[in-house]
């Protein structure tokens, strides 16, 4: 039964991944968000090879220089190339927002199954505690974090993962209160199987679909939030160039080089665009009840 | 076959109803007629998937828009062809002089709105009559599908009383307005047995108290039997047989006609298998060629996969659509 | 219906110990000494005075106690002094949160009306240009950084055309960019979630009902569908509160609107730590009660929920 439960998982995520995929090829935005967040990783992890510049490098004299040939968006306020910056900058955000979405999908996913399978009082516990972080507005306690321990990546990090698994540990839970239900749970119960071995090979490979979705538009707003924190000078400490920093002093110099603010506000709208699109697909590729 | 004008209310003629879907074109309702005189209890009859609740829907012009749509016939009622009115005409048809129940009436009632004011609004929008008139009507309308405290159930919400009174409740909205005609579809499938007498009794008082026609969509033959006057039997969008309940019985004249009667189990018969119809109701999009039951029909021959029978007289108003029952198709059947 | 508010007003408590247990936490860990913070940076003060001031405080005493009196405190009102003027936090925030709110109920607003009939019509034209450019449109606005789009809007409308003042507050039209600039992503929000349980509610049977008692076109999309429909709109916009709430922070901040967000961010780069906190939980405090509000207004409009 046991062998039979993984291999159900695994036929079904086979031919599903081939499914979800020629779905949101039917999607132009969904293929769209796809194909912008591959390119957003690879341009993230080789940075320092297809940067064209330095982007700490300065040139004082020719500061605030709006964009042209070789600087093809300009130089910010201490003379450093945005569009360097900007790369480095997708390293920095996507490094973030991996982070967040996975180490948040971990707790997530052990608190909500925990939680889901077992019931009793450690259910109504944990979801007492998931439901008092979910009542703060997640910015705000971010911020609220953010500002007595200090900017520094790890604590960005650590602040929005504070913030986001109660979201994961949520939708963990009731996925695993349904699988509990059915009939081949039961059977590997029946079995003998322990707790532990059913939630480990059967109940949390098959709760995990929805989450993606949830996983992929987190993606988004962990950029987003990042962005905002730094952008209050709560985030990533400067002269990293997180984009959110960049808006910021794009806004201190906005009426002498517009491009500053314009380039990186834009490139942060069309990254989470592009997730919540790829969201959205997947959304549909994985549930075609919702699809409209 | 052109019928009394006097005599007759509802005259559906060669009905074409397809709806586009993402897997092709469904052929619903491919040429269907049928009627319905004055006072009369009609019964639609056929498996479910056999396009009887799509030929319902186009009498009301209710079709699921933009997918389904009527390509050809015409629908006969108060002498005027329904499949010419503009939506604005069709509207004060509707609700008014012809009305329709569902299925299920836990889906069919707005679950956020009290039911009197949902009786209310079916005879506001179609009479000059105030508040507070419609209300003592809805009252009155729920007394007489056997509600008799009509002012409290007005009052609640329709997820708060029994699925038997809603389905009550919606007899009475159809009503509202004093119709001619009542289409009701599959009424009593998701009754329970008990109540779905009860439904009954209110449909066939209706008839006789109010001299209301109804046609009567439903896969159920006990209640054909029960209540109806003329039965048509449907099959994959075509009409197989249409003839008085009591000659439907007694002479089926169509294969599938005659499979659906011996499926009904009947309390004398003796306690063996239950016989059921071999294989799938067919796919409305690719049509089998030639008879559209031949492939699930025990007498099926040769001539059945080439040509499409036409319906052929077997009785008085009785008719079959059956190469058996055709003399120009000689052969030996039985 | 009452006892379903009564309900919910109970269940409200522990989510409000629980949040303020939160702060209280994070707030321990303020860098700096507790004592200078709460009592304001008097630089005549003696060494007994900040020792006396220290027992009095109760620093000296475990946690929990600690987490009591701040509690205590909290009930009555008291947050704290401000470090840098010493005035009650309370006061600062009760000047500065009507503010706030009011760009908050403006930006709800803006989004109800550019979102619900966006959402309807998209819905009743699906697959249609408008539609299309509806749906990519509303995910954008969802998906811009509102403190971006606040830039943006300030460098355009501004300092380029010069039609709206650069930052400020008394006048309306002091409110008409902080309020686009906050309310966007939640109109795109509230398009895309009208549009999409309007979609599902179209379908329903009970709106086949409507259409076959003859009702005209209007009654059946607004009283029964629209209805419906709203439900989930109702719950979203509860939800997204926060966000707005969030987003208040960084508006304020750069329209230099005085607001508990402007309040908040200023005493952060002040490390003005009572004020940060009783900002954040000032701000927490309204998001439950507004979710409480939602939740009262969800089972008014759908009475089923009260019999769970």
């Amino acid at each position: 039964m046991e062998q039979l439960g993984k291999e159900e998982v695994k036929e079904t995520s086979g031919s599903e991944l081939r499914t979800v995929l020629r779905s949101l090829r039917r999607s132009r935005t969904a293929t769209f968000g796809l194909i912008y967040v591959i390119a957003l990783v690879i341009v993230a992890i080789l940075a320092p090879i297809i940067s064209p510049f330095d982007p700490y490098a300065q040139d004082l004299p020719n500061r605030l220089q709006p964009p042209s040939f070789p600087h093809i968006l300009g130089l910010d306020e201490f003379g450093r190339d945005v569009l360097s910056r900007l790369i480095h900058g997708a390293t920095i955000s996507m490094q973030v927002g991996l982070e967040v979405v996975l180490l948040s999908l971990l707790i997530g996913v052990i608190v909500g199954a925990i939680s889901g399978y077992y019931g009793g009082w450690a259910d109504m516990v944990c979801m007492r505690v998931a439901d008092i972080f979910l009542a703060f507005p997640s910015l705000v306690l971010a911020i609220g974090i953010m500002a007595v321990i200090g900017p520094s990546i790890f604590n960005v990090v650590l602040s929005l993962v504070v913030v986001s698994w109660p979201y994961y540990a949520r939708v963990i839970r009731s996925q695993t209160i349904t699988l509990k239900k059915m009939d081949f749970i039961t059977a590997a119960r029946a079995m003998g199987a322990s707790g532990r071995r059913i939630l480990r090979t059967h109940i949390i490979p098959n709760a995990i679909p929805p989450v993606i979705i949830l996983a992929t538009l987190g993606m988004g707003s962990a950029i987003l939030a990042e962005a905002g924190l730094s952008f209050l000078g709560l985030g990533v400490n400067p002269p990293t160039p997180s984009w959110g920093i960049m808006v910021a002093s794009g806004r201190d110099y906005i009426l002498q080089a517009p491009h500053m603010v314009i380039s990186s506000g834009l490139i942060i709208t069309i990254t989470v665009l592009a997730f919540n699109l790829l969201g959205d697909g997947l959304r549909d590729a994985l549930d075609p009840r919702l699809r409209i | 076959m052109t019928l009394d004008s006097d005599k007759v209310l509802l005259e559906v003629r060669n009905l074409k109803t397809y709806i586009e879907t993402s897997s092709g074109l469904v052929k619903a309702v491919d040429d269907v007629s049928f009627d319905v005189r004055k006072g009369e209890i009609v019964g639609l009859v056929g498996e479910s998937g056999c396009g009887k609740t799509m030929a319902a829907l186009s009498v009301m012009r209710l079709l699921p828009e933009p997918y389904g749509k009527i390509v050809g016939g015409s629908i006969y009622f108060d002498g005027q062809d329904l499949t010419k009115l503009s939506e604005g005409e069709m509207r004060a048809i509707r609700g008014s002089k012809i009305s329709i129940i569902f299925q299920d009436p836990l889906t069919a009632l707005n679950p956020i709105m009290k039911i009197g004011e949902q009786i209310v609004e079916a005879i506001v929008s179609h009479q000059q009559v105030d508040k507070n008139e419609a209300r003592q009507r809805a009252i009155n309308l729920l007394h007489s599908v056997g509600i008799p405290d009509g002012k409290v159930i007005a009052n609640q919400y329709p997820f708060r009383i029994s699925g038997g009174m809603r389905q009550r409740v919606m007899i009475a909205i159809a009503l509202a307005c004093d119709p001619t005609l009542l289409i009701a579809d599959e009424p009593t499938t998701n009754l329970d047995v008990s109540i779905q007498a009860q439904i009954l009794e209110v449909i066939s008082d209706i008839r006789r108290k109010r001299g209301i026609s109804v046609l009567l969509i439903t896969h159920n033959l006990g209640l054909v039997a029960w209540l109806c006057d003329r039965v048509f039997v449907m099959y994959a969008g075509k009409i197989v047989e249409q003839a008085p309940t009591e000659a439907l019985f007694t002479n089926p004249s169509h294969p599938y006609t005659e499979l659906l009667l011996k499926s009904v189990p009947k309390l004398d018969s003796p306690k063996d298998k239950l016989a059921t119809i071999e294989g799938e109701v067919p796919n409305l999009i690719m049509v089998p060629k030639g008879c559209r039951f031949h492939l699930r029909c025990p007498y099926a021959r040769e001539c059945c996969r080439a040509v499409e029978p036409d319906l052929v007289k077997v009785g008085i108003d009785h008719y079959a659509r059956c190469l058996m029952q055709d003399s120009r198709y000689n052969v030996e059947w039985k | 219906m009452l006892e379903y508010i009564v309900k919910r007003l109970a269940l409200v408590i522990p989510v409000f110990l629980g949040v303020s247990a939160i702060v209280f936490i994070i707030m321990l860990n303020t860098p700096g000494d507790p004592v200078l913070v709460r009592i304001g940076l008097d630089p005549n003060v003696s060494p007994e005075k900040i020792e006396a001031a220290r027992r009095e405080l109760g620093l000296d005493q475990p946690i929990y106690i600690q987490y009591f009196k701040f509690l205590a405190r909290l009930v009555q009102g008291d947050l704290g002094n401000n470090i840098r003027t010493g005035r009650p936090v309370a006061q600062d925030i009760m000047e500065a949160f009507p503010r706030t709110l009011i760009l908050a109920v403006t930006s709800i607003l803006l989004a109800i009306v550019i979102g619900i009939p966006a959402g309807i019509i998209s819905a009743k034209k699906q697959y249609s240009v408008f539609d299309n450019i509806t749906s990519v449109g509303s995910l954008l606005a969802a998906s811009m950084p509102n403190f971006w789009l606040a830039l943006v809007l300030i460098l355009f409308f501004s300092y380029w055309l010069k039609l709206t003042p650069i930052s400020g507050y008394g006048t309306p039209i002091h409110l008409i960019l902080p309020t686009i600039a906050l309310g966007a992503a939640l109109a795109g929000t509230v398009t895309r979630f009208t549009r999409s349980s309007m979609l599902e509610v179209i379908r329903q049977d009970f709106v086949r009902t409507a259409k076959a008692k003859g009702l005209k076109e209007s009654i059946v999309t607004f009283k029964h569908a629209l209805k419906n429909a709203l439900i989930p709109i109702v719950t979203v916009i509860g939800l997204q509160f926060g966000s707005l709430l969030a987003g208040a922070f960084f508006v304020e901040a750069i329209f230099a609107y005085p607001g508990v967000g402007r309040l908040a961010v200023q005493a952060i780069q002040q490390k003005n730590y009572t004020v940060v906190q009783g900002a954040v939980l000032v701000v927490s405090i309204s998001f439950v009660l507004i979710n409480l509000l939602i939740d009262i207004i969800y089972a008014y409009i759908d009475p089923r929920v009260q019999y769970e």
